[in-house]
């Protein structure tokens, strides 16, 4: 990590005694935004990867699920190997389109089975480091001038450490209303126009933290208010949450990267049912998102990436259900994607990784691509190595 | 140095997390090192934090069903939830602020999280044991820790495959610091020493002979058949481990902004001592420069110190398992559940826009305590989970102190009792005719969130 004197300079508050005046004033921007942007959806709890996009022609298959697996009858098929979960029709049609990639085998090397490890890899995008930070959260700290009022919104009440970078940060905003009621207590909205000019820099950063918010609430607010949805999204959470964001987008907000999950994903026991209705959670709450960005023309600028920290094993246990695994599938979807369909190879029953499935596509492969071909940035300078991209955009 | 309320609260807050108005008053006038010496002999008795979770034998759980592993798994989860909550009950209510203040230190610093009960209970007492004591018993005791053994895969490093992931760790995060002094090979050479380090059965730390590793070793340029006992004593010798350890104290107790000159001379007198942690901490809350303008208010709290530090402030106890884990990791600091071994990086890292209108709201959730109205404010989604908050308000003893403080100074006072910072233009505006209305918006000020 940056030393903390770096971190204070690179945010102007090094100096004592600097008033700092935010440049994002001018919220009634209500222009078109010139960025591409990344949308995150996490699949929170480990989704089963196997049963998702199922491999219903291959016995093995069938020989180690004999109570889940999913028939052949049943699938929803993509091609003569691979079929979609029952539960996923609308996503099915998003697939027919030519809006969606599908990578499977997506995995790194010494796989870690903790939700919590696991996770913090996928979320940092470096699997052999203590790293705190997250590879939006650097993406942020090398794209973002500091002055943006909102380049990531995270639908949480808590950032998660993806959006956390070493002087950049995301917002968490559970909710674009609640967010803006939160800061409009009025002795909050006094400290908060009232600023700093003593000099200690840690109140003066907290400060700043605090104007920021004050800013980025009004103008998240403002283009939420501005932006239309007709998609019938579940009424839920999770079909919440994707409804606040085609509000904020089609209202031309200027923000890069949201980031939303859905969990429930770990089934140790009664998997099917559960799974099935989570997936058709996840793909009717998509189809809403994808055709309200369609019709505002904003589709083409939107890339969608799915993920789990990590797949489940091959084997069924003895409940209905699956233990933790290894490799996984990962959905891209975007309006402009240059390769869509199934990816790469099938996943392989016949060489496992103890029990598990093994991986040939690295995760960072597929950010390394967003970063360099969506983003507009070096991935090197935010994967901390060098990976090889893919075709999909 | 006679204390004065800013130099009382301030050692109570570095040296504990903070204290309530009638104690600091009580504390103006006298030497700072008689606070010192009561601060010590508050902490000096160590008593455990017991858990009633009964482990099931081995074989039992083995055979037990699905459904019975299961039960048993949430009753373990439930237990090493409450060990955290009773930890947080001792800070907040009991006596021996030090000890546990200091204990915190530890655990962030030996970061693990504990997957047992029992892992939990003997890990806590060892961070709670030792925390005043010598490093030197501590970095054993915490090597053979069953959590740790666990955590850092020690349990896989055995002889002829050894696992160099508690070896790496324990010179880059508990001893030497990142690439200090060892070299990749030290962490192989290391690696072998602690093989055969174990946990049995029964959860207990054990050295399995027939894993470990007898061969000669080459380590930090001695060489001989080392045994992990001796890796970590070649280690203690090594001047940069009193240098690392008191450079990260200084920093969680001083500023967080290090003064080499002075961590070169406090590890000095640490590492001559034998690494006396109680000695080094004595010195450094005896010195005068640690009352210096710049060092006072200029911590950011950490969740902890801000969930216990409010409890003090306000005569408030905070109760309820659920909520207050909750709390505890929307805030970003839960007990036994540290980011990773690193610990939590602190300082300004405990601030993000959620963190921050979260804290500053807090105290309002808190004073709002048996009235049913729902505080807008707040997220719902949290809201919910913070309802079942149980919050007791000794409103005597508050507001005995709030008078007090209003008598002695009025506002002035008060805001000298809540921000260690002072307020950047003074209290000018604030409306003193309601009182509370303004106790209210000085815990809501940036500055309120500096110890």
């Amino acid at each position: 990590m940056e030393n903390r004197r770096d971190f204070l300079k690179s945010i102007g508050l090094v100096t004592a005694g600097t008033v700092f005046v935010p440049s994002f004033l001018h919220a009634n921007n209500l222009k078109k935004s010139t960025h591409k942007r990344l949308v995150v959806i996490q699949l929170s709890g480990g989704n089963d990867g196997l049963n998702t996009v199922v491999p219903y022609r291959n016995d093995d298959y069938y020989y180690f699920r004999p109570q889940i697996a999913i028939s052949d009858s049943e699938v929803l098929r993509l091609d003569d190997e691979l079929g979609l979960n029952p539960g996923m029709s609308s996503f099915r049609k998003l697939f027919d389109e030519g809006y969606v990639s599908i990578y499977n085998n997506v995995g790194y090397p010494n796989p870690n089975r903790s939700h919590f490890r696991a996770m913090d890899i996928w979320q940092s995008g470096m699997p052999e480091s203590k790293e705190q930070t997250g590879w939006l959260g650097r993406y942020l700290d090398h794209a973002c001038s500091g002055d943006d009022p909102a380049p990531a919104i995270e639908l949480e009440s808590k950032l998660s450490m993806s959006l956390k970078g070493h002087r950049e940060k995301g917002l968490a905003v559970e909710n674009p209303e609640r967010f803006y009621q939160s800061i409009k207590d009025p002795q909050i909205s006094q400290i908060a126009d009232k600023g700093y000019s003593g000099n200690n820099s840690d109140l003066g950063y907290l400060y700043k933290v605090l104007n920021n918010v004050k800013h980025s609430a009004s103008y998240i607010r403002e283009h939420y208010k501005l932006g239309k949805t007709i998609g019938a999204y579940p009424l839920n959470q999770f079909g919440n949450d994707l409804k606040s964001i085609a509000r904020m987008i089609n209202g031309h907000i200027d923000t890069r990267v949201f980031y939303v999950s859905l969990t429930g994903f770990d089934t140790h026991a009664g998997q099917p049912n559960k799974q099935r209705n989570l997936l058709k959670l996840y793909s009717d709450g998509v189809s809403a998102f994808v055709k309200d960005l369609k019709n505002s023309g904003e589709f083409e600028d939107t890339l969608i990436l799915t993920f789990s920290e990590f797949g489940r094993r091959v084997k069924e246990n003895g409940s209905r259900g699956t233990d933790h695994g290894k490799a996984n599938n990962v959905f891209v979807m975007g309006g402009s994607l240059k390769e869509a369909g199934l990816q790469g190879k099938a996943p392989d029953l016949n060489n496992l990784d103890d029990g598990d499935l093994d991986f040939n596509i690295d995760f960072r492969q597929i950010y390394a691509t967003i970063l360099n071909k969506w983003m507009n940035t070096d991935h090197t300078q935010v994967l901390n190595g060098k990976f090889n991209t893919l075709g999909f955009i | 140095m006679k204390l004065s309320l800013r130099t009382a609260n301030h050692l109570m807050w570095r040296a504990g997390f903070g204290s309530d108005y009638g104690f600091l008053q009580d504390w103006v006038g006298p030497e700072h090192k008689s606070l010192v010496n009561w601060l010590f002999e508050d902490a000096r008795q160590f008593r455990s934090i017991h858990t009633d979770w009964v482990r099931p034998e081995p074989n039992e759980y083995k055979m037990a069903s699905r459904e019975r592993k299961e039960k048993i798994r949430q009753g373990s989860n439930n237990s090493i939830r409450q060990l955290n909550v009773d930890w947080l009950g001792r800070m907040a209510t009991e006596r021996g602020a030090l000890r546990e203040k200091m204990a915190v230190f530890w655990h962030g610093h030996f970061a693990c999280r504990p997957n047992t009960p029992r892992q939990a209970q003997t890990y806590l007492d060892t961070l709670r044991k030792h925390s005043l004591s010598n490093f030197g018993e501590l970095l054993h005791a915490v090597s053979k820790e069953p959590a740790m053994i666990n955590y850092l895969n020690n349990r896989q490093n055995r002889k002829g495959s050894p696992n160099e992931n508690f070896a790496r760790e324990v010179m880059e995060l508990f001893t030497l610091g990142r690439d200090q002094i060892y070299t990749e090979d030290d962490i192989k050479e290391a690696a072998r020493a602690f093989t055969g380090w174990t946990i049995n059965l029964n959860g207990e730390f054990v050295k399995r002979i027939r894993q470990h590793d007898f061969g000669e070793k080459s380590f930090l340029g001695r060489r001989g058949s080392f045994d992990g006992e001796e890796i970590l004593d070649i280690i203690l010798e090594e001047r940069q481990t009193a240098t690392h350890i008191t450079g990260k104290l200084f920093r969680y107790l001083v500023n967080d902004e290090p003064d080499h000159e002075k961590i070169e001379q406090l590890s000095n007198l640490f590492y001559h001592s034998g690494y006396d942690i109680g000695l080094l901490i004595r010195e450094i809350f005896e010195a005068d420069w640690f009352y210096d303008q710049e060092n006072i208010g200029s911590l950011v709290k950490s969740p902890i110190e801000y969930i216990v530090g409010a409890q003090k402030q306000f005569h408030i106890t905070l109760g309820g398992t659920r909520p207050l884990l909750f709390l505890q990791s929307v805030l970003g600091q839960q007990l036994f559940f540290p980011p990773n071994v690193a610990g939590w990086p602190g300082g300004l890292n405990w601030i993000d826009s959620g963190t921050l209108l979260m804290r500053m709201n807090l105290p309002k959730i808190f004073m709002a305590a048996g009235s049913k109205q729902e505080n807008e404010d707040i997220p719902k989604k949290v809201r919910k989970k913070l309802n079942s908050l149980e919050i007791t308000i000794n409103r005597d003893q508050l507001r005995n102190d709030w008078k007090m403080a209003f008598e002695m100074g009025g506002l002035e006072e008060i805001s000298k009792f809540y921000l260690q910072s002072g307020i950047t233009g003074g209290i000018g505006e604030l409306n003193q005719s309601d009182m509370f209305k303004a106790i209210m918006y000085l815990t809501k000020l940036p500055e309120y969130q500096m110890c």
